[in-house]
């Protein structure tokens, strides 16, 4: 079954960005129309989003358990976060580091394993199949399953390992040196989505390029670099963006496999943990409030960052909506 | 809710009917009705519904309502709207100062020295009048208590020719030594007693440390002395001995390795494939209750405990020989307690209530008999009418009755963070982690100053 | 294109040469090919080997679960039959399809519209409000969390089902952006031609629009039901106080502890849990690729 992107995505290209309209007969705007139909989004933008973030950020500025009414505090929770919190740095550190390991990790195994797939003639939605079903078991099901896998006393991995000769194999969730590695294979191995993703950019390359390329004398590594790498650099810049947003969310693995285990060590204690711990362990909202609003911060930092590079080297064919 | 009593667990499984909750109105003083909220259900809650009943039979014109299944998160956060009931209940030991501290619970000086008052002295034990205070509030009474002692297999202390219990830690590191087995690999096939945080699905490993060497918790100003008391860290020091030896061959690292592989590999702490119970394990520590699952994993049973699943022995914790004379034979106690909502508008007859059920002997021995956990009311102990134990319980009985058992001193720290960060500390230092522990300490110790302030 | 002008003139010499290059070059190809599959096979076992050992575990004795084999000795089938008496299970189940259920009807239902005016009709400041909408997505929940807790705390309704299924009745950002997507494929003399004919935009969403993006609704509505069966904070913030509303991710992941469950059950509950996903998933693999392509390629 070969991949439609181009058939489904290519009229959006075709007409731009703000095209003019092209409607022969100008119609009056239908406004009540408009509205009613963009309501249900409106509504939910006000009541779920617009509202909580003015409360949170001024509940950010306050002592409240959920019960008694908010108190105002002023940049205590701030303050405490940055002085009297240990578990932050811990929580932040921990994400830091998963971020700067597993981002470039899951980036380059995704390219990996979509070029891989754009190489055989025969069986490629076979294996894509195979590659993609993990990224669609729950993630609390896959936790499980690789805590059991990973029990340095009855789990495989270290079996297969032992039997590869390797001496001291890891305790991977249980050792607070490898835990994270754990996790970031854990990761690695529902790839498959972020996989789909290249493996329709790297499809996307006209063959006529690499056929250029091959008859300059190209080798392997001169196409890589010069066409296909330029040519995926708006996929990997996505995979960027939203993988600093979502490691810094990154929850439900950490929270399942720490408790399994007994993580006493907070080696898989994130940041989203920290938050939740505060909220929702300690009743502590304000002080919650105030972390999540440094969340924010930080990922907008991160993004931003990601965006004002991108323009050094993320190289696009044509318009964009974030160009 | 920081210890896993038999009961908490009830109530974490417990379904709650959640159309239960608001279902109390603060009583007028017209109807005189005294709502209870407790955790409970079944038996448990047949048993206080009774006792309620003999407490409206000797006051006309009480009405007492029961609600159970309602754990102690719904309880606080009722009484904090305003909607909770009269009394409620403190499940799982060491919480009364979250009750205390936030002001859900009134302070009974007044009542407990007024006409109607109690002889505390005279009507509970000592660690169940020192269990419900938090700093210098007297805001609960008790009931029940939850008392740790020593486990050990006795088939498998006579095979190592291990003659008499090991009282001190130092003979304990030595009947570990016998104990312990590997197999060819090198793995630890059995153990003797593992003093590792995690294990055993409980989080008390640095308490039972502690315990061991008589280290202290709080200084007379309820500052934290983790940094200050020196004996933190001698216990710190034998549990890395301890391991070294025992299981390293008497490197450190080694041990560590050794026994997280050891515990990554345990059998579900909750059923017949506890560690314990298959003698994977031969000496632990934990609580009174678990004897019961001893007797009988799949009803939790006491009495009679004529078959038990394994060959097991009670006796209290080794402590170290320096302190053994003063401390052997006392134990961690922690009390279960009730005490008086602030927003309640019925207090005299709450008090009523609360005293009566506090010193109902009836439901005192009926509980022991079902539960386990000797009770905190004096005249329901060893001796009372009715109750019965098999005869290894008495050591329970005898370590709550120990001048040095007790609790540490309850501060109002949120989630228990002396507990919890002790414990964590405890974790990392197994796992050898930690380069310098006495910094560790001082710096755990400032955080729970903290929060102590923070939180007044 | 030279070298077709070059080829034209050859010798019989290169022409030999040529057959030569072609040779090697079919080996080098052939060779190419069997490293490719072999490593493709390779990779393929390493995806599939935990959920080979979850299916092959979920059938073991609990003993047998905890000796590292890899093949059960006896097969336990009953395993399933237990996992229903040992815990709620099917209640877990109901509730938690219920729940993705509706939440599948409410992302629909409430997503289209937007979709269709930010697609097939000309308004200002619609490129705009459909690029505000996008930046929507990238603000973590986190920090909305709180505030729509304590509304819902406020509203009585945790425990609940409410606060999982309710918001999705108010659309959201990814659905509008895949629908959109899909809805700009269709080509505006369509919907223009409708317009001339006199077709109300009510009737032009309803009559033309949704029959020809069915394929793209029910993308939207398999990512939401997906989505809501996968989640695990949701309900861990707004059903954990009530056995009676877990769902299977809250179920699971309580198992350890609670309940006399060991490790071979765990893999018979997860190998359940999992099942509906990777069927649906065979069922609508092209809706579903199609759609994750389309989420990261624009970006």
């Amino acid at each position: 079954m070969p991949l439609s992107v181009a058939k489904v995505i290519g009229p959006s290209r075709k007409r731009g960005a703000d095209a003019p309209a092209l409607t022969p007969t100008k119609l009056k705007t239908p406004w009540v129309f408009i509205l009613l139909c963009m309501s249900p989004w409106i509504l939910g933008f006000l009541l779920f989003t617009l509202y909580p973030m003015i409360t949170s950020f001024y509940q950010s500025f306050t002592s409240f358990n959920l019960i008694e009414a908010p108190e105002f505090i002023g940049l205590d929770n701030y303050r405490r976060m940055f002085t009297e919190d240990p578990d932050f740095w811990v929580s932040l550190n921990n994400t830091v580091w998963i971020s700067v390991i597993s981002i470039p990790l899951r980036i380059s195994f995704a390219m990996f394993t979509a070029w891989l797939l754009t190489k055989p003639k025969h069986g490629r939605s076979f294996y894509r199949t195979l590659f993609f079903v993990p990224s669609m078991v729950p993630a609390v099901a896959g936790t499980i399953v690789f805590t059991y896998i990973f029990n340095p006393s009855y789990g495989s991995i270290n079996l297969v390992l032992e039997k590869l000769g390797v001496e001291n194999p890891p305790y991977w969730f249980m050792d607070p040196a490898w835990s994270k590695w754990g996790l970031i294979i854990l990761g690695l191995w529902g790839i498959g989505d972020t996989m789909i993703i290249f493996l329709a950019g790297l499809l996307d390359i006209p063959r006529s390029l690499y056929e250029a390329a091959s008859l300059e004398g190209a080798n392997a590594f001169q196409t890589f670099r010069h066409i296909t790498l330029p040519l995926m650099t708006p996929v990997i810049f996505f995979s960027g963006v939203t993988g600093v947003i979502g490691s810094f969310q990154y929850f439900t693995q950490a929270y399942v496999a720490s408790g399994q285990v007994n993580d006493f060590s907070h080696s898989m204690y994130f940041y989203a943990s920290h938050i939740y711990y505060a909220a929702f362990q300690a009743y502590e909202m304000g002080y919650a409030s105030a972390l999540a609003w440094v969340l924010l911060v930080i990922t907008l930092v991160c993004t931003l960052i990601i965006l004002r590079t991108q323009k050094r080297w993320v190289h696009y064919p044509n318009g964009s909506l974030f160009k | 809710m920081k210890k896993k009593s038999f009961v908490a667990s009830l109530a974490a499984t417990a379904l709650l009917a959640s159309g239960l909750i608001g279902a109390s109105t603060a009583a007028s003083a017209a109807n005189r009705e005294v709502t209870v909220w407790v955790p409970f259900r079944g038996g448990n809650l047949e048993m206080w519904e009774a006792s309620a009943n003999r407490i409206e039979a000797k006051n006309p014109g009480l009405t007492i309502t029961i609600t159970g299944n309602i754990d102690m998160a719904k309880s606080l956060a009722a009484i904090n709207a305003g909607n909770g009931p009269d009394i409620s209940i403190a499940n799982g030991v060491g919480n009364v100062g979250w009750f205390c501290g936030t002001g859900a619970w009134k302070n009974l000086n007044v009542l407990i020295q007024g006409p109607k008052g109690i002889d505390l002295a005279k009507t509970f034990t000592p660690p169940a009048i020192k269990g419900t205070v938090s700093g210098n509030n007297r805001c609960a009474l008790p009931f029940s208590s939850e008392v740790f002692g020593f486990y050990y297999n006795k088939t498998l202390l006579a095979k190592a020719n291990i003659k008499s219990v090991p009282k001190t830690t130092d003979e304990l590191l030595v009947a570990s030594k016998k104990l312990t087995k590997f197999d060819s690999n090198g793995d630890i096939v059995s153990a003797g007693y593992v003093p590792w945080a995690g294990y055993g699905d409980n989080d008390m490993g640095a308490m039972f440390l502690g315990h061991m060497f008589g280290a202290k918790w709080f200084d007379g100003a309820g500052k934290s002395t983790f940094g200050s008391d020196p004996k933190w860290k001698k216990a710190f020091a034998w549990q890395k001995k301890l391991i070294a030896q025992v299981y390293g061959g008497g490197d450190f690292a080694t041990g560590s390795r050794k026994l997280t592989k050891f515990v990554a590999g345990a059998g579900g702490f909750w059923y017949t494939g506890n560690d314990f119970i298959t003698g994977r394990v031969a000496m632990m520590a934990h609580a009174d209750w678990m004897s019961m699952m001893w007797c009988d994993p799949d009803g939790w049973n006491l009495n009679p405990c004529k078959k038990p699943a394994v060959n097991f022995g009670t006796a209290a914790l080794p402590v170290d020989p320096a302190i053994s004379k003063t401390h052997y034979g006392s134990g961690i106690v922690g009390s279960n307690t009730m005490g008086i909502s602030k927003g309640s508008t019925n207090v005299a007859d709450a008090w009523v209530v609360m005293r009566g059920i506090a010193t109902d002997k009836t439901l005192a021995v009926a509980w022991a008999n079902a539960n386990g956990d000797p009770s905190s009311l004096k005249a329901a102990r060893v001796g009372a009418a009715g109750l019965k134990y098999p005869p290894f319980y008495k050591t329970f009985y005898d370590i709550s009755n120990h001048k040095m058992s007790g609790y540490h001193p309850l501060m109002n720290t949120s989630e228990h963070l002396e507990e919890s960060g002790l414990q964590d500390l405890m974790a990392a230092y197994q796992a050898n982690t930690v380069s310098n522990l006495s910094t560790r300490l001082t710096a755990l110790a400032k955080q729970v100053n903290q929060i102590i302030a923070r939180n007044k | 294109m030279t070298t077709d002008l070059i080829e034209l003139g050859i010798s019989p010499e290169s022409r030999r040469q040529s057959r030569r290059a072609k040779q090697t070059r079919i080996i080098k190809e052939m060779l190419q090919s069997v490293a490719s599959h072999s490593t493709l096979i390779l990779l393929s076992i390493i995806f599939i080997f935990p959920l080979y050992l979850v299916i092959v575990i979920s059938v073991m004795s609990m003993e047998q679960a905890g000796n590292r084999d890899l093949w059960p000795n006896p097969f336990l089938w009953g395993n399933y039959q237990e996992i229903f008496t040992a815990v709620p299970f099917l209640k877990w189940t109901m509730n938690t399809f219920f729940i993705s259920f509706m939440t599948m009807l409410g992302t629909v239902l409430s997503s289209v519209p937007p979709a269709y005016v930010l697609s097939h009709l000309q308004w200002k400041g619609r490129q705009t409000t459909f690029v505000f909408i996008l930046s929507t997505m990238m603000l973590p929940g986190q920090v909305t969390m709180i505030p729509v807790y304590v509304t819902f705390a406020n509203l009585g309704w945790i425990p609940s089902f409410l606060p999982l299924i309710v918001p999705s009745f108010f659309a959201n950002a990814f659905s509008i952006f895949l629908l959109r997507q899909f809805f700009v494929s269709i080509p505006e003399e369509i919907t223009d031609a409708a317009r001339i004919d006199g077709c109300s935009e009510f009737q032009l969403m309803l009559r033309i629009i949704i029959p020809l993006a069915k394929p793209a609704i029910s993308a939207v509505g398999l990512f939401a039901f997906l989505g809501s069966w996968n989640d695990f904070f949701g309900p861990l913030l707004y059903l954990v106080e009530n056995q009676d509303l877990w769902t299977l991710g809250i179920g699971l992941n309580s198992f350890r502890g609670e309940h006399n469950v060991d490790a071979a059950m765990m893999m018979t509950a997860s190998s359940l849990f999992m099942a509906p996903v990777i069927i649906i998933f065979f069922f609508a693999q092209r809706v579903f690729i199609e759609g994750v392509t389309l989420t990261g390629v624009k970006g």
